[in-house]
Parts: C-alpha cells; sequence; structure tokens
C-alpha cells in the first residue's frame, strides 16, 4: 500500500506542477484548479492493488474540459491542453520505480 | 487502403476506413457527417488534430496519441486513435450518435497486414460526453471514442534483421 500511496504522490505533485503553468494564456489557471489535484486511497481487490488521482473539481469540471477539449463559447474555436493522460504516459516507469522501490524498502525491514 | 510505410500511411489508412466504412445498413460515415466544398474536409468532415472554425453542424477530430513501445523488440508499438466528435446544436445529437455508431462498425474488424506491417484494433471506449457549461459552448453535443491500436510499420520493422 505505501508503494502506491508513494506513487500516487509523485504523480499529484507532477500535475500540480503542470496546471501551475496555466493552459493557454495562464488567464484560466486557478488556485482551485491546482489545488483540486488529490489522491485516494489504495484500494485491494481480486486483481491486485490500485490507487486512483484526479481532480476534485467537478463543478463544474473545467480540467475535464481542458483535457477532453472544448468549443469555446467565447472565441468559438475548439480549445484543448492535456495534461493529465500525457503526463502519465511519460512518467509511467518513474511512477513504477517509485512504487517498487517504497516494496523493496518495506520489504527490507521485515 | 493506403501504405502503411510512414506515419502519415497510418493516419490516411486510419481516416479512410473511417469515412469509407460501408455499413450493411444506411449510409458510410463521410455521407452521415457531410462534407466541404474545398480542403482537408473535401471528403468527410474528419480533421486530423484541429479543426477550421465554422465547419459545422458535424465534425470531427482524429488524434494518434499515446505512441508507446511495446514488446521486447521495440518494434511494435500501441497507440489511442481518438475519435472526437462534434455537432452542434444539440439537436444534431441523434444523428451524432450515428456517427459514432458508424465509427464503430469501421474499428471493429479492423485488420491490416502487407508484406513488413500489421495494423489492428483491439479495444474501444466510447463516451458521451455530458452537456458543458461556459465557457464551453453550452449547444455542443461531443462524443469520445478511443481505440486501442497495436501496430507494427515498415519504417521500424524493417531494421528487424539489421
Amino acid at each position: 500500500m505505501a508503494g502506491l500511496i508513494a506513487a500516487a504522490e509523485s504523480a499529484v505533485t507532477d500535475q500540480k506542477e503542470l496546471l501551475e503553468r496555466g493552459y493557454t494564456s495562464g488567464a484560466f489557471v486557478t488556485g482551485n484548479n491546482v489545488n483540486a489535484v488529490a489522491r485516494g486511497e489504495p484500494v485491494v481487490t481480486p486483481h491486485g492493488g490500485s490507487i486512483a488521482y484526479g481532480s476534485r473539481q467537478t463543478d463544474p469540471p473545467y480540467p475535464m474540459y481542458w483535457e477532453l477539449g472544448f468549443m469555446s463559447a467565447f472565441t468559438g474555436k475548439h480549445e484543448r491542453v492535456e495534461t493529465w493522460v500525457p503526463n502519465m504516459i511519460q512518467n509511467r516507469d518513474k511512477y513504477a520505480g517509485i512504487f517498487a522501490a517504497e516494496v523493496r524498502a518495506v520489504d527490507g525491514t521485515l | 487502403m493506403s501504405d502503411t510505410e510512414t506515419t502519415t500511411g497510418l493516419e490516411t489508412a486510419l481516416r479512410s476506413r473511417l469515412l469509407t466504412f460501408e455499413p450493411l445498413a444506411g449510409s458510410p460515415l463521410a455521407t452521415v457527417l457531410g462534407i466541404t466544398e474545398s480542403g482537408a474536409g473535401s471528403d468527410g468532415k474528419l480533421f486530423w488534430d484541429a479543426a477550421p472554425d465554422n465547419i459545422g453542424p458535424r465534425w470531427g477530430i482524429l488524434r494518434l496519441q499515446n505512441r508507446r513501445s511495446s514488446g521486447d523488440g521495440w518494434e511494435q508499438e500501441v497507440a489511442e486513435l481518438e475519435i472526437t466528435l462534434f455537432a452542434r446544436p444539440r439537436s444534431q445529437k441523434v444523428t451524432l450518435e450515428l456517427c459514432a455508431d458508424l465509427c464503430d462498425q469501421a474499428m471493429l474488424r479492423f485488420r491490416y497486414t502487407d508484406a513488413t506491417s500489421v495494423v489492428g484494433c483491439w479495444g474501444r471506449l466510447r463516451s458521451t460526453l455530458p452537456p458543458f457549461t461556459g465557457p464551453a459552448d453550452t449547444e455542443v453535443v461531443q462524443i469520445r471514442l478511443v481505440y486501442s491500436l497495436v501496430f507494427w510499420l515498415t519504417y521500424l520493422t524493417q531494421y528487424h534483421d539489421s
């Protein structure tokens, strides 16, 4: 469980850093958007353990709009800046490494 | 199907498959989605990465996302083909769902092989997104389709024995 939490904490930190840079002009970045990034608790299923992280900003879900793209009522254009999925794809080995290191550390104390 | 020696060839093949697939009943996607008088949408309003302005009432944007190596040799790639279908106003929803049905049909048995390339689809995800609120245009219907692809393209497999 500690490995999952450590990996998720790292992912949350990376995601917050990405969102702090803003989307396009930066005018749409709010502290709420950044602070809404959070992880859940580890879940154990018959298929193994997992942990989720995401945005708690759901009303309205502005981060989802930017991630999936939307037609802007103001500009009349399609707007999209992806951060969540690219971050996970690019850093998946890093998070797996954090998970593995934590597991090794815990095993070493047993 | 066009050649899959390069990424451009793969993109052409995927777009062509979607627009021209003949369903058992009804019209192909290009007919239902519509075409533009000229330009990239003249054979169907599916655009790679971005669409022209004021292209309505129905259109789609294609993305080949998250390409990554898979397997031992690194010649194999997996990726997601994302199709986001748009329509405006919301009265277009029924027709847009039909467009999504046609995409699903086109990708359902999609397999392509030649001497040095293999392309296949092995999974799909479909989400009709809820109406967005401002600053998004609330009259837009948006359907997101994601197809899981696996491929071996010639520009990499040609080095298999080297």
